[in-house]
């Protein structure tokens, strides 16, 4: 990979990194939302939001929080069959994943997931795990 | 052996709603890839683009707002142009008896997503040749 990808590649996961908070929240949000008051439109976003962190944490080298959304997406995903009863959603294990996204998130080092997603120990050197233990987390 | 593969991979067609991981597949498809990539963010505006562009390979997220990648590809395949045009999936919630699925309604492969922007491209390659029988 020459310089100039690698630029770009670091740019987007800056990007990418500084907009997470946001879409934890709005994750967050939704299912708040989901539990006052019940809308199928809204659940197909929430669903929607939890697949697209799933899909993009991954790729950005945000493991855990792939993890995590993934277990999340697994349990939401039988809800979207329209034979299946809504009333077993269970949302204090929804808020409880949701919590736990937030808690990876904080705990993340976003040095370790740069190093993660450009493959290379350039970052974080061979000491990855020593540096996201003893590094600036978040907040 | 079908005459669609009997050329190098060159004009990509990326079909993906977000935008985080559109860009970052474009970029590793333009950038370290070297492929001629033009992109769309719905099964709507790919069927547009597509007859337009005229790619060589499509790949397109699963799951997307209106349009799915299932109902995208059914679309594509009315046009007499697109009938042969490979179809490469991305998903991120895969499962074996899923990706056969897909694979039986006319995609050439599935990418799993997370994928790895740094060999996304070699994938596609891969993935080209051996539809073409390399």
């Amino acid at each position: 990979m020459d310089s100039e990808t690698k630029a770009k590649f670091v740019d987007l996961f800056e990007d990418y990194s500084k907009n997470l908070p946001e879409k934890i929240q709005y994750i967050d949000e939704l299912a708040k939302r989901l539990q006052d008051q019940w809308d199928a439109d809204l659940f197909s976003e929430f669903y929607r939001k939890v697949h697209s962190l799933h899909g993009s944490a991954g790729v950005y080298g945000y493991i855990v929080l792939k993890q995590l959304a993934d277990g999340l997406e697994a349990y939401l995903k039988p809800f979207l069959a329209s034979s299946v009863d809504l009333k077993a959603l269970n949302f204090q294990k929804i808020t409880s994943d949701i919590n736990a996204l937030k808690k990876a998130w904080h705990d993340t080092s976003s040095e370790k997931a740069l190093s993660i997603f450009l493959k290379s120990n350039i970052i974080t050197g061979d000491a990855g795990e020593k540096n996201e233990k003893n590094s600036n987390h978040r907040r | 052996m079908n005459a669609i593969y009997e050329k190098p991979l060159n004009k990509i067609l990326l079909v993906e709603d977000e935008e985080d991981i559109r860009t970052i597949a474009q970029i590793a498809l333009e950038d370290i890839g070297k492929f001629n990539v033009n992109y769309c963010e719905s099964g709507k505006e790919a069927l547009q683009q597509a007859l337009v562009f005229d790619p060589d390979l499509i790949l397109m997220d699963m799951m997307m707002p209106g349009m799915d990648g299932v109902t995208t590809l059914q679309e594509l395949r009315k046009y007499p142009s697109l009938e042969k045009t490979p179809v490469v999936f991305m998903t991120a919630r895969a499962q074996t008896r899923e990706m056969d699925e897909y694979i039986k309604l006319g995609a050439i492969d599935v990418i799993p997503k997370p994928f790895d922007p740094m060999t996304l491209a070699q994938t596609l390659r891969s993935i080209w040749e051996k539809a073409h029988g390399f």
